[in-house]
């Protein structure tokens, strides 16, 4: 419990640092206009930006909810991203499983979510960027319940889910963004919000 | 133009998606759940669960549970348990393991709640119940479950045995369960030394360091007021053990429930013909036995032979009581449970101010509780061998 407080209280003193610091360095360049901004070759505004995004989004949940006890479920994501200008659209699969047992009991699922972003980023162009996403989107899940070797499954129906999101961009490479984001979700199976932390990669392609 | 038609049946799959999630919402009316069978075994079950509000909010008018809370002087601390639940058609289906225990937990005290209702309607306990699962002993302590009478609540501590966890085990909940009626029945007449109900001498041991004897008595004088209150509360002990075995294999009827998630060997089944009390004297043997070896080496759970045998003599009851009633009462009567439970309740109930006398009366023989049920108490084996042998134990509906 202590590492998720200190991560997000960390994660919140740092995006807003960010943003801070990019809104007055564009306030600067953009106010004076004495010196431009000096872009590399490969940062040079396209109209349409498309990239490919990999990550792991690590939730954190009680096996039931007001229990003292908290889990951390990684789930998998795979994003495609469109972008232009500060405005960008993702979208995004994200698979999870966990499994429980006690004796002769195990229960596993398996999750499938698919999620629209919108982004805003500010300050795009600067290596170091911070940004804010809201996202809906649908999931669904089959649940396996094995009792003494005996085995059922039950698929889900589709459940819409929605989250807002916080994120810091660091651009590493001419066409890599590093992502480290912290959203908050609200599925609709689950009666309260759930925070996680995802960390992902961005691949931009070049001759889109 | 081929981006153009790509967008369109992406946005157009999208949109039926969309459709499916909103067209899709049948309310589940039946919660998947494990369920003890009583020929022995368990399976899993769609059951209907009618008095919980929310199944997503463990709590409503038979029960509150709570996951693994801390136990102050108000009881369990937080909030209900909020199960993980998935629905699918008309079935929700818990997410994980201690989802489906926070939720067989509230079953199971419904099926209580609902059975009481017509069966003993003097009943003295109040409802909701509030019941934890995954309750955390300081020592660490597993596969067991407790009642404490100072706080009235019920309690499973975390399961890592290979059995059907204690929290579907529909049984020792309502073995625990029935602690709190003669909690409320004859609680202010015998306080117990310990009012922890753990199972087993080594955890009542570790969990109350006095192996279930009052940490003053030091006396091993036969005629000393703390000697003859602690045989008569270890002879009440397995009263209330016995008792609560033979309700559990009643309401559920499993006489060999425990086997299911303790395993046993069939140590406490109820259906084994095995009816022999003990007299006082032994109760008073197996004290003074306990008294000497905890002077000489310390409390340790090796020395609770009066606790272990408290729980061997509340086996011996269970099954007396539950012959008695099987020879009493038409065993394929659609109403055998509720015929047995309501005399055995009133019973229990009309026995009140007598068994608050014997309190601390010297005299006070285990086989006592047998007259109060209206089973002779001199007898040694009330049926005989033959008609015993024609029981289905182990198979009453």
């Amino acid at each position: 419990m202590r590492f998720i407080r200190n991560f997000t209280q960390a994660f919140f003193f740092a995006f807003i640092f960010w943003t801070g610091v990019s809104f007055a360095e564009e306030s600067i360049t953009s106010g004076e206009a004495k010196e431009p901004v000096v872009l590399l070759a490969s940062e040079e505004p396209r109209p349409l930006k498309l990239a490919i995004q990999l990550g792991l989004d690590f939730r954190f949940e009680e096996p039931v909810n007001t229990s003292d006890q908290k889990d951390t479920n990684q789930a998998y994501e795979l994003g495609f991203l469109l972008q232009k200008k500060n405005w960008a659209l993702v979208e995004e699969l994200i698979y999870s499983q966990d499994e429980s047992s006690g004796g002769v009991l195990s229960i596993s699922y398996q999750a499938l979510e698919w999620n629209h972003w919108v982004q805003y980023h500010f300050v795009p162009e600067k290596r170091f960027h911070p940004y804010l996403g809201l996202a809906l989107g649908l999931s669904a899940n089959e649940v396996t319940t094995k009792l003494s070797g005996v085995s059922r499954s039950d698929q889900s129906r589709i459940y819409f889910n929605y989250a807002g999101a916080a994120g810091i961009s660091y651009r590493g490479f001419s066409q890599v963004e590093f992502l480290c984001e912290l959203r908050v979700w609200k599925f609709e199976q689950k009666k309260d919000p759930i925070s996680s932390g995802l960390l992902s990669v961005r691949y931009f392609f070049e001759n889109y | 133009m081929r981006s153009k038609n790509l967008l369109l049946s992406v946005i157009g799959l999208t949109g039926l998606l969309y459709l499916a999630a909103c067209g899709s919402k049948e309310t589940p009316t039946h919660v998947l759940l494990p369920e003890i069978l009583p020929s022995g075994g368990s399976t899993l079950s769609e059951v209907q669960i009618q008095t919980l509000p929310d199944p997503k909010v463990a709590a409503g008018s038979a029960a509150v549970v709570y996951a693994s809370p801390k136990l102050t002087r108000d009881g369990f601390s937080g909030d209900a348990a909020e199960p993980h639940l998935s629905e699918s058609g008309h079935v929700w289906i818990p997410m994980n393991v201690d989802s489906s225990a926070a939720l067989s937990v509230y079953y199971a005290f419904e099926k209580l709640q609902q059975f009481e209702s017509n069966v003993f309607p003097q009943s003295m306990i109040r409802w909701p119940r509030k019941v934890a699962i995954n309750f955390r002993l300081l020592d660490g302590g597993v596969n067991n479950a407790f009642y404490t009478g100072r706080y009235d609540v019920t309690a499973i501590v975390p399961y890592n045995s290979s059995g059907l966890p204690v929290a579907f085990n529909s049984g020792i909940v309502a073995h625990e369960h029935f602690h709190a009626h003669f909690h409320a029945l004859f609680g202010s007449g015998f306080v117990e030394s310990s009012e922890l109900h753990l199972h087993g001498q080594k955890a009542q041991a570790s969990a109350t360091g006095r192996c279930g004897l009052d940490e003053n008595i030091v006396s091993t004088d036969k005629t000393s007021f703390e000697f003859i209150r602690t045989v008569n509360e270890t002879i009440y002990r397995s009263w209330n053990e016995g008792l609560a075995d033979f309700y559990a294999a009643l309401v559920t009827g499993s006489t060999n429930f425990f086997d299911e998630s303790l395993l046993g060997e069939g140590r406490r089944d109820v259906g084994v013909r095995d009816f022999r009390l003990a007299s006082r004297l032994e109760f008073e043997s197996w004290i003074e036995n306990d008294i000497e070896v905890e002077m000489s080496i310390g409390r340790s759970y090796k020395s609770c032979e009066s606790l272990q045998n408290a729980y061997r003599q509340g086996s011996q009851l269970a099954r007396r009581t539950y012959a008695y009633y099987l020879a009493k009462y038409d065993k394929n009567s659609p109403s055998f449970k509720q015929d047995v439970a309501k005399d055995f309740f009133a019973r229990l109930y009309e026995s009140q101010s007598s068994m608050k006398a014997r309190a601390s009366s010297s005299n006070l023989q285990p086989s006592w509780i047998l007259t109060q049920l209206g089973i002779s108490e001199n007898e040694s084996t009330p049926i005989d061998a033959a008609f015993m042998k024609s029981l289905p134990l182990g198979d009453v509906k």
